[in-house]
Protein backbone atom coordinates (compact mmCIF):
# COMPACT_ATOMS: atom_id res chain seq x y z
CA UNK A 1 0.00 0.00 0.00
CA UNK A 2 1.73 3.49 -1.20
CA UNK A 3 1.93 6.01 1.71
CA UNK A 4 -1.08 8.29 2.52
CA UNK A 5 0.05 12.23 1.50
CA UNK A 6 -0.72 14.68 3.69
CA UNK A 7 -3.71 16.30 1.80
CA UNK A 8 -5.28 12.42 1.78
CA UNK A 9 -4.79 12.67 5.40
CA UNK A 10 -6.65 15.90 6.16
CA UNK A 11 -9.26 15.63 3.45
CA UNK A 12 -10.86 12.54 5.94
CA UNK A 13 -13.70 13.21 8.25
CA UNK A 14 -11.00 13.25 11.62
CA UNK A 15 -13.62 11.21 13.17
CA UNK A 16 -12.36 8.43 10.98
CA UNK A 17 -8.50 8.85 11.23
CA UNK A 18 -6.37 6.04 13.44
CA UNK A 19 -3.71 7.76 15.78
CA UNK A 20 -1.15 6.31 13.63
CA UNK A 21 -3.03 8.47 10.94
CA UNK A 22 -2.74 11.51 13.16
CA UNK A 23 1.11 10.50 14.03
CA UNK A 24 1.81 10.61 10.07
CA UNK A 25 0.74 14.69 10.24
CA UNK A 26 2.99 14.70 13.14
CA UNK A 27 5.76 13.53 11.90
CA UNK A 28 5.43 14.70 8.41
CA UNK A 29 5.24 18.47 10.27
CA UNK A 30 8.16 17.85 12.30
CA UNK A 31 10.27 16.79 9.02
CA UNK A 32 9.33 19.84 7.57
CA UNK A 33 10.12 21.75 10.89
CA UNK A 34 13.52 20.60 10.74
CA UNK A 35 14.10 21.06 7.27
CA UNK A 36 13.22 24.73 7.89
CA UNK A 37 15.53 25.30 10.36
CA UNK A 38 18.25 24.22 8.57
CA UNK A 39 17.26 26.36 5.82
CA UNK A 40 16.61 29.39 8.09
CA UNK A 41 19.74 30.70 9.12
CA UNK A 42 20.71 31.25 5.29
CA UNK A 43 17.11 32.51 4.47
CA UNK A 44 17.00 35.03 7.27
CA UNK A 45 20.01 36.66 5.85
CA UNK A 46 18.60 37.17 2.10
CA UNK A 47 15.36 37.94 3.90
CA UNK A 48 16.98 40.85 5.68
CA UNK A 49 15.11 43.30 2.64
CA UNK A 50 12.16 41.88 2.51
CA UNK A 51 11.13 41.07 6.33
CA UNK A 52 7.57 40.04 6.84
CA UNK A 53 5.74 43.05 7.86
CA UNK A 54 5.45 45.02 10.85
CA UNK A 55 2.02 44.82 12.83
CA UNK A 56 0.24 48.34 12.58
CA UNK A 57 -3.09 49.75 13.91
CA UNK A 58 -4.78 48.65 11.15
CA UNK A 59 -4.20 44.78 11.51
CA UNK A 60 -4.28 44.91 14.87
CA UNK A 61 -7.64 42.72 14.60
CA UNK A 62 -4.76 39.71 13.29
CA UNK A 63 -4.55 39.35 17.15
CA UNK A 64 -7.63 38.54 18.32
CA UNK A 65 -8.43 36.56 21.69
CA UNK B 1 -31.99 36.80 23.92
CA UNK B 2 -30.86 36.37 27.39
CA UNK B 3 -27.35 37.30 28.26
CA UNK B 4 -26.31 36.63 32.07
CA UNK B 5 -23.84 39.70 32.48
CA UNK B 6 -26.48 42.01 32.27
CA UNK B 7 -28.64 43.18 35.01
CA UNK B 8 -31.98 41.93 35.69
CA UNK B 9 -33.46 45.29 36.40
CA UNK B 10 -31.78 47.78 34.05
CA UNK B 11 -31.57 45.87 30.13
CA UNK B 12 -28.51 47.75 29.09
CA UNK B 13 -26.34 47.82 32.04
CA UNK B 14 -23.90 45.17 31.78
CA UNK B 15 -23.01 44.19 35.29
CA UNK B 16 -20.57 41.05 34.50
CA UNK B 17 -17.48 42.57 31.95
CA UNK B 18 -14.25 40.95 30.30
CA UNK B 19 -11.58 42.69 28.78
CA UNK B 20 -13.36 41.92 24.80
CA UNK B 21 -16.47 43.93 26.48
CA UNK B 22 -14.28 46.99 28.13
CA UNK B 23 -12.21 46.85 25.34
CA UNK B 24 -14.98 47.25 22.89
CA UNK B 25 -16.54 50.36 25.08
CA UNK B 26 -13.06 51.82 25.26
CA UNK B 27 -12.64 51.36 21.34
CA UNK B 28 -15.70 52.73 20.46
CA UNK B 29 -19.45 53.08 22.46
CA UNK B 30 -21.37 52.37 19.02
CA UNK B 31 -19.29 49.46 18.33
CA UNK B 32 -20.53 48.00 21.94
CA UNK B 33 -23.57 49.12 21.56
CA UNK B 34 -24.11 47.06 18.35
CA UNK B 35 -21.81 43.83 19.10
CA UNK B 36 -22.19 43.48 23.02
CA UNK B 37 -25.63 45.29 23.65
CA UNK B 38 -27.35 43.69 20.71
CA UNK B 39 -25.27 41.18 19.91
CA UNK B 40 -24.82 41.70 16.45
CA UNK B 41 -21.89 39.91 14.40
CA UNK B 42 -20.93 39.77 11.47
CA UNK B 43 -22.30 36.66 9.51
CA UNK B 44 -18.77 35.07 8.65
CA UNK B 45 -16.38 34.77 12.16
CA UNK B 46 -13.28 36.34 11.67
CA UNK B 47 -10.69 34.65 10.34
CA UNK B 48 -7.98 35.79 12.95
CA UNK B 49 -10.91 34.97 15.98
CA UNK B 50 -11.69 31.28 14.24
CA UNK B 51 -7.91 30.94 14.13
CA UNK B 52 -6.88 31.40 17.55
CA UNK B 53 -10.00 29.95 19.20
CA UNK B 54 -8.84 26.89 17.60
CA UNK B 55 -4.85 27.01 18.45
CA UNK B 56 -5.91 27.64 21.97
CA UNK B 57 -8.03 24.92 22.15
CA UNK B 58 -5.42 22.12 20.74
CA UNK B 59 -3.02 23.77 23.30
CA UNK B 60 -5.23 23.33 26.21
CA UNK B 61 -5.77 19.83 24.84
CA UNK B 62 -2.10 19.05 25.00
CA UNK B 63 -1.70 20.80 28.57
CA UNK B 64 -4.60 18.62 30.10
CA UNK B 65 -3.53 15.25 28.19
CA UNK B 66 0.26 15.94 29.40
CA UNK B 67 -0.64 16.24 32.77
CA UNK B 68 -2.87 13.24 32.51
CA UNK B 69 -0.33 10.49 30.96
CA UNK B 70 3.00 12.37 31.38
CA UNK B 71 3.39 11.36 27.52
CA UNK B 72 4.41 14.30 24.88
CA UNK B 73 4.08 12.00 21.95
CA UNK B 74 0.37 11.02 23.12
CA UNK B 75 -0.55 14.50 23.78
CA UNK B 76 0.86 16.08 20.52
CA UNK B 77 -1.46 13.55 18.73
CA UNK B 78 -4.53 14.32 21.22
CA UNK B 79 -3.84 18.15 20.21
CA UNK B 80 -3.60 17.50 16.68
CA UNK B 81 -6.60 15.59 16.72
CA UNK B 82 -8.68 18.20 18.55
CA UNK B 83 -7.40 20.91 16.23
CA UNK B 84 -8.23 18.30 13.23
CA UNK B 85 -11.39 17.72 14.50
CA UNK B 86 -12.75 21.24 15.54
CA UNK B 87 -11.83 22.44 12.03
CA UNK B 88 -14.35 19.81 10.70
CA UNK B 89 -17.60 21.27 9.27
CA UNK B 90 -19.44 17.84 10.08
CA UNK B 91 -22.92 19.37 8.55
CA UNK B 92 -20.90 19.85 5.21
CA UNK B 93 -18.67 16.75 5.65
CA UNK B 94 -15.16 19.09 4.40
CA UNK B 95 -12.52 20.59 6.42
CA UNK B 96 -12.76 24.63 7.17
CA UNK B 97 -12.80 26.27 4.54
CA UNK B 98 -10.59 29.78 5.35
CA UNK B 99 -9.54 31.66 2.22
CA UNK B 100 -6.51 33.81 4.62
CA UNK B 101 -3.26 32.01 3.07
CA UNK B 102 -1.46 32.78 6.73
CA UNK B 103 -4.65 31.10 8.76
CA UNK B 104 -6.10 28.03 7.53
CA UNK B 105 -6.52 24.36 8.78
CA UNK B 106 -3.06 23.38 7.45
CA UNK B 107 -1.18 26.64 9.32
CA UNK B 108 -3.20 25.78 11.99
CA UNK B 109 -1.83 22.31 12.34
CA UNK B 110 1.52 22.93 11.32
CA UNK B 111 1.90 25.96 14.07
CA UNK B 112 0.35 23.40 16.80
CA UNK B 113 2.88 20.49 16.03
CA UNK B 114 6.16 23.06 15.27
CA UNK B 115 4.81 24.98 19.06
CA UNK B 116 4.65 21.85 20.92
CA UNK B 117 8.56 20.71 18.84
CA UNK B 118 9.92 23.85 20.04
CA UNK B 119 8.43 23.62 23.66
CA UNK B 120 8.78 20.18 24.40
CA UNK B 121 10.73 20.61 27.34
CA UNK B 122 9.25 23.99 28.26
CA UNK B 123 10.98 26.39 30.87
CA UNK B 124 7.76 27.25 32.01
CA UNK B 125 6.04 24.88 33.84
CA UNK B 126 1.73 24.49 34.27
CA UNK B 127 0.87 24.88 37.58
CA UNK B 128 -1.33 22.12 38.82
CA UNK B 129 -4.33 22.80 40.57
CA UNK B 130 -5.93 21.44 43.91
CA UNK B 131 -8.00 19.21 41.91
CA UNK B 132 -4.77 18.24 40.07
CA UNK B 133 -5.68 19.94 36.70
CA UNK B 134 -3.38 21.71 34.73
CA UNK B 135 -4.14 25.64 35.23
CA UNK B 136 -5.23 26.09 31.41
CA UNK B 137 -8.15 28.26 30.40
CA UNK B 138 -9.43 28.76 33.75
CA UNK B 139 -12.19 30.83 33.91
CA UNK B 140 -12.25 34.03 36.59
CA UNK B 141 -14.44 36.16 37.94
CA UNK B 142 -14.93 38.63 41.17
CA UNK B 143 -16.79 41.53 42.65
CA UNK B 144 -14.77 45.33 41.95
CA UNK B 145 -15.34 47.79 44.41
CA UNK B 146 -17.56 49.35 42.09
CA UNK B 147 -21.09 49.78 41.97
CA UNK B 148 -23.23 49.58 39.50
CA UNK B 149 -26.93 51.48 39.30
CA UNK B 150 -28.76 48.73 40.50
CA UNK B 151 -26.52 49.04 43.72
CA UNK B 152 -24.62 45.56 43.01
CA UNK B 153 -21.58 45.70 42.54
CA UNK B 154 -19.44 45.15 39.40
CA UNK B 155 -18.09 41.90 38.44
CA UNK B 156 -14.94 41.52 36.41
CA UNK B 157 -14.43 38.21 34.77
CA UNK B 158 -12.70 36.18 31.51
CA UNK B 159 -10.26 33.36 30.85
CA UNK B 160 -6.74 33.11 31.37
CA UNK B 161 -4.54 31.04 29.03
CA UNK B 162 -2.48 29.40 31.06
CA UNK B 163 -0.69 29.86 34.72
CA UNK B 164 2.74 28.62 35.11
CA UNK B 165 5.58 28.68 36.84
CA UNK B 166 9.03 30.74 35.68
CA UNK B 167 11.95 31.64 37.32
CA UNK B 168 10.17 30.40 40.52
CA UNK B 169 7.40 32.84 40.41
CA UNK B 170 3.68 32.18 39.13
CA UNK B 171 3.13 34.18 35.43
CA UNK B 172 0.17 34.56 33.45
CA UNK B 173 0.43 33.24 29.84
CA UNK B 174 -1.27 34.67 27.23
CA UNK B 175 -1.07 33.53 23.75
CA UNK B 176 -1.26 35.37 20.28
CA UNK B 177 -1.08 34.27 16.73
CA UNK B 178 0.12 37.01 14.05
CA UNK B 179 0.98 36.98 10.65
CA UNK B 180 3.02 39.70 11.24
CA UNK B 181 6.68 40.03 12.47
CA UNK B 182 7.45 38.92 16.60
CA UNK B 183 10.90 39.98 15.97
CA UNK B 184 12.74 42.88 17.89
CA UNK B 185 10.89 44.29 21.05
CA UNK B 186 7.88 46.55 18.69
CA UNK B 187 5.84 43.48 19.06
CA UNK B 188 5.39 42.67 22.71
CA UNK B 189 5.83 47.03 23.27
CA UNK B 190 2.11 46.37 22.14
CA UNK B 191 0.92 45.31 25.24
CA UNK B 192 1.58 48.06 27.54
CA UNK B 193 -0.80 50.00 28.22
CA UNK B 194 -3.00 47.26 26.93
CA UNK B 195 -6.41 46.66 28.38
CA UNK B 196 -6.82 42.74 27.89
CA UNK B 197 -3.47 42.28 29.31
CA UNK B 198 -3.99 44.64 32.58
CA UNK B 199 -7.43 42.70 33.05
CA UNK B 200 -5.25 38.91 33.36
CA UNK B 201 -2.56 40.82 35.62
CA UNK B 202 -5.32 41.95 37.72
CA UNK B 203 -6.88 38.54 37.61
CA UNK B 204 -3.77 36.72 38.53
CA UNK B 205 -3.05 38.89 41.05
CA UNK B 206 -6.23 39.15 42.70
CA UNK B 207 -8.25 35.86 42.02
CA UNK B 208 -5.52 33.48 42.20
CA UNK B 209 -3.79 35.18 45.17
CA UNK B 210 -0.79 35.52 42.84
CA UNK B 211 1.35 38.72 45.24
CA UNK B 212 4.52 38.65 43.41
CA UNK B 213 2.65 38.70 39.58
CA UNK B 214 4.62 41.25 37.68
CA UNK B 215 2.82 40.96 34.65
CA UNK B 216 1.81 38.96 31.64
CA UNK B 217 3.78 36.43 29.41
CA UNK B 218 2.77 36.82 25.84
CA UNK B 219 3.77 33.45 24.16
CA UNK B 220 3.02 34.64 20.52
CA UNK B 221 3.11 32.35 16.83
CA UNK B 222 3.71 34.13 13.83
CA UNK B 223 1.87 32.49 11.24
CA UNK B 224 3.62 32.26 7.62
CA UNK B 225 2.59 30.80 4.54
CA UNK B 226 5.75 28.53 4.33
CA UNK B 227 6.73 28.70 8.15
CA UNK B 228 5.44 29.40 11.91
CA UNK B 229 7.69 30.74 14.29
CA UNK B 230 7.48 31.40 18.33
CA UNK B 231 9.09 34.09 20.59
CA UNK B 232 8.23 34.86 23.96
CA UNK B 233 8.41 38.17 25.61
CA UNK B 234 6.82 40.28 28.44
CA UNK B 235 4.05 42.71 29.59
CA UNK B 236 5.27 43.90 32.81
CA UNK B 237 3.19 45.40 35.28
CA UNK B 238 4.23 47.47 38.58
CA UNK B 239 1.79 47.48 41.23
CA UNK B 240 0.82 51.06 40.86
CA UNK B 241 0.60 50.68 37.64
CA UNK B 242 -2.21 47.50 38.45
CA UNK B 243 -3.66 50.99 40.85
CA UNK B 244 -3.72 52.83 37.70
CA UNK B 245 -5.43 50.46 35.62
CA UNK B 246 -8.09 49.67 37.87
CA UNK B 247 -8.94 53.57 38.30
CA UNK B 248 -9.41 53.44 34.89
CA UNK B 249 -11.52 50.80 35.08
CA UNK B 250 -13.62 52.43 37.03
CA UNK B 251 -13.68 55.86 35.36
CA UNK B 252 -15.17 53.86 32.14
CA UNK B 253 -18.06 51.58 34.67
CA UNK B 254 -19.03 55.00 35.64
CA UNK B 255 -19.30 56.09 32.09
CA UNK B 256 -20.54 52.54 31.09
CA UNK B 257 -23.18 53.19 33.62
CA UNK B 258 -24.42 56.48 32.24
CA UNK B 259 -24.73 55.55 28.56
CA UNK B 260 -26.95 52.81 29.83
CA UNK B 261 -29.25 55.11 31.89
CA UNK B 262 -29.49 57.42 28.66
CA UNK B 263 -29.68 54.59 26.20
CA UNK B 264 -26.74 56.41 24.19
CA UNK B 265 -23.71 55.27 23.14
CA UNK B 266 -21.97 57.55 21.08
CA UNK B 267 -19.68 56.82 18.27
CA UNK B 268 -16.16 57.05 18.44
CA UNK B 269 -15.27 58.39 14.55
CA UNK B 270 -11.63 57.81 15.12
CA UNK B 271 -11.98 54.21 15.19
CA UNK B 272 -13.50 53.59 12.83
CA UNK B 273 -10.46 52.36 10.62
CA UNK B 274 -8.87 50.54 13.31
CA UNK B 275 -8.35 47.09 13.37
CA UNK B 276 -8.39 46.60 9.22
CA UNK B 277 -11.71 48.69 9.47
CA UNK B 278 -14.63 47.91 11.96
CA UNK B 279 -17.05 45.68 11.09
CA UNK B 280 -20.22 48.23 11.86
CA UNK B 281 -18.69 50.86 9.56
CA UNK B 282 -21.46 49.53 6.87
CA UNK B 283 -23.83 50.49 9.38
CA UNK B 284 -22.43 53.39 10.48
CA UNK B 285 -22.66 55.06 7.51
CA UNK B 286 -25.69 54.59 6.85
CA UNK B 287 -28.14 57.24 7.83
CA UNK B 288 -29.88 56.79 11.00
CA UNK B 289 -33.49 55.51 10.39
CA UNK B 290 -32.54 53.08 8.04
CA UNK B 291 -29.66 51.23 10.62
CA UNK B 292 -32.05 48.83 12.18
CA UNK B 293 -32.70 47.44 8.67
CA UNK B 294 -28.83 47.04 7.64
CA UNK B 295 -28.08 45.50 10.77
CA UNK B 296 -30.55 43.15 10.77
CA UNK B 297 -29.85 42.00 7.07
CA UNK B 298 -25.84 42.43 7.10
CA UNK B 299 -25.09 40.71 10.79
CA UNK B 300 -26.64 37.48 12.63
CA UNK B 301 -27.19 37.79 16.41
CA UNK B 302 -24.54 35.82 18.57
CA UNK B 303 -24.44 36.54 22.43
CA UNK B 304 -21.19 37.74 24.01
CA UNK B 305 -21.73 36.31 27.31
CA UNK B 306 -18.68 36.60 29.77
CA UNK B 307 -19.58 34.74 32.13
CA UNK B 308 -19.71 31.96 29.86
CA UNK B 309 -17.08 29.20 31.86
CA UNK B 310 -14.61 27.65 29.31
CA UNK B 311 -12.78 25.97 31.97
CA UNK B 312 -12.29 25.48 35.57
CA UNK B 313 -12.95 28.04 38.08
Amino acid sequence: MSPQSLDQIFSKDPKTLTDDEVRIIVKRLEAERENWLTAEPKASKAKKTAASPTLSLEDLGDLEL
Amino acid sequence: MSNSSFSQALPFMQIAWDSTSMGTLMECPRKYQYSIIEGWQPRQMSVHLAFGIHYHSALETYDRVKVETGDHDRAVVAAVRRALEDTWDYTLNRPWNSDDKNKNRFTLIRTVVWYLAQFREDPLETIILANGKPAVELSFRFETEYVSPEGSPFILCGHLDRLVMWNERPRVVDRKTSKNSIEGEEFFARFTPDNQMSTYDFAGSVVYNLPILEGVIIDAAQVMVTFSRFRRGFAHRTPAQRHEWYMNLGHWLRLASQYAEQRFWPMNTKSCGNYGGCPFRPVCSKSPETREGWLASLYVKRTWDPLQIRGDI
